[in-house]
């Protein structure tokens, strides 16, 4: 896969810190070893382009890619 | 022939506790270790204050477990237990999970970690490249079991162990986990439940999909 350019990290951060604000209050994360966050610490994360918040961008990042591939269809074709 | 007796099967798991995340991994362990049970396995559980890794050594040492399964936190060349004590590194001494098929529930090990221990032996090691996310609902941390959210990661995640403990390889574990994965994705695709949240779930579910992998012997059997 390959890596986003600085431009698309910094679109994708816009898109992803929308799609992000869109998780109840309630809802919690957990990612990596700094410990479970919520909802507005990981938008804080994804605005500072801090390490959890590259790994969300690049988590996105993948997911857009594997929609524009078709990989994820190929992946549901095989594992379902 | 006659078909070979079944020779009692161990099955060594950390439980660390700690934050949330760990408090779900150590609840979600406890449906691995009933069918472990059930299969009659001995279950050699360090919970809380022995997920330390004297513990671990002395009792890997004293056992020989088939089936080795880190829960906690972790990074590209260690998992840790009780208080982020390092357990196993890789370089210092991740020889010590050589003689055993792992599942390292936990971030990024595969990366470094995995890659070492499958150096050596002929065994098999599944975990995740790089972080390993999932969601919960805040609502729910004092009934981890009840919590729906959580549940979309957690039983696609056991289901390596439970596979393992059901006689699978671990290529083939690895395999059912990944299915149950992407279940997950198409039951949130199809379900009627407009949740603006579901997208983030698929997002994340993929990742973990794409993340897990099972490096060295894949038809290495517990």
């Amino acid at each position: 896969m390959s890596e986003p350019t600085k431009e698309q990290f910094s679109e994708l951060q816009a898109l992803v810190k929308a799609r992000v604000s869109v998780l109840s209050p309630e809802t919690g994360i957990s990612v990596g070893s700094s410990g479970p966050i919520k909802r507005d610490e990981l938008i804080a994360h994804i605005e500072a382009g801090d390490e959890i918040g590259r790994q969300f961008v690049a988590m996105d990042w993948q997911f857009l890619q594997s929609l524009k591939t078709g990989e994820i269809y190929e992946a549901i074709a095989k594992y379902s | 022939m006659k078909p070979l007796p079944n020779i009692p099967k161990s099955v060594l798991i950390t439980r660390p506790q700690g934050d949330i995340s760990l408090k779900y991994l150590e609840v979600w362990s406890q449906n691995i270790i009933e069918v472990a049970r059930k299969k009659g396995a001995t279950v050699l559980n360090l919970f809380a204050k022995r997920a330390c890794r004297q513990e671990l050594e002395k009792m890997i040492k004293k056992n020989d477990p088939n089936l080795i399964i880190l829960n906690g936190h972790g990074d590209y060349n260690l998992v840790t237990g009780q208080n982020m004590e390092v357990l196993v590194m890789a370089g210092d001494n991740h020889e010590i999970l050589s003689g055993a098929i792992v599942y390292a529930i936990s971030c990024r090990s595969a990366k470094i970690l995995g890659k070492s221990v499958t150096n050596q032996g002929n065994r098999a090691y599944v975990g995740y490249l790089e972080d390993f996310i999932f969601y919960y609902d805040e609502t729910k941390v004092y009934h981890p079991l009840e919590d729906k959210k959580a549940k979309l990661f957690l039983e696609p995640s056991n289901q390596v162990a439970i596979s393992l403990l059901k006689g699978r390889s671990a290529g083939e574990a690895s395999v059912n986990s990944k299915q149950y994965f992407i279940r997950n994705i198409q039951k949130l695709i199809t379900s009627d439940n407009k949740s603006s949240e579901n997208l983030q779930f698929i997002s994340a579910l993929y990742w973990n999909f794409k993340n897990q992998i099972c490096l060295g012997n894949k038809e290495a059997i517990i």
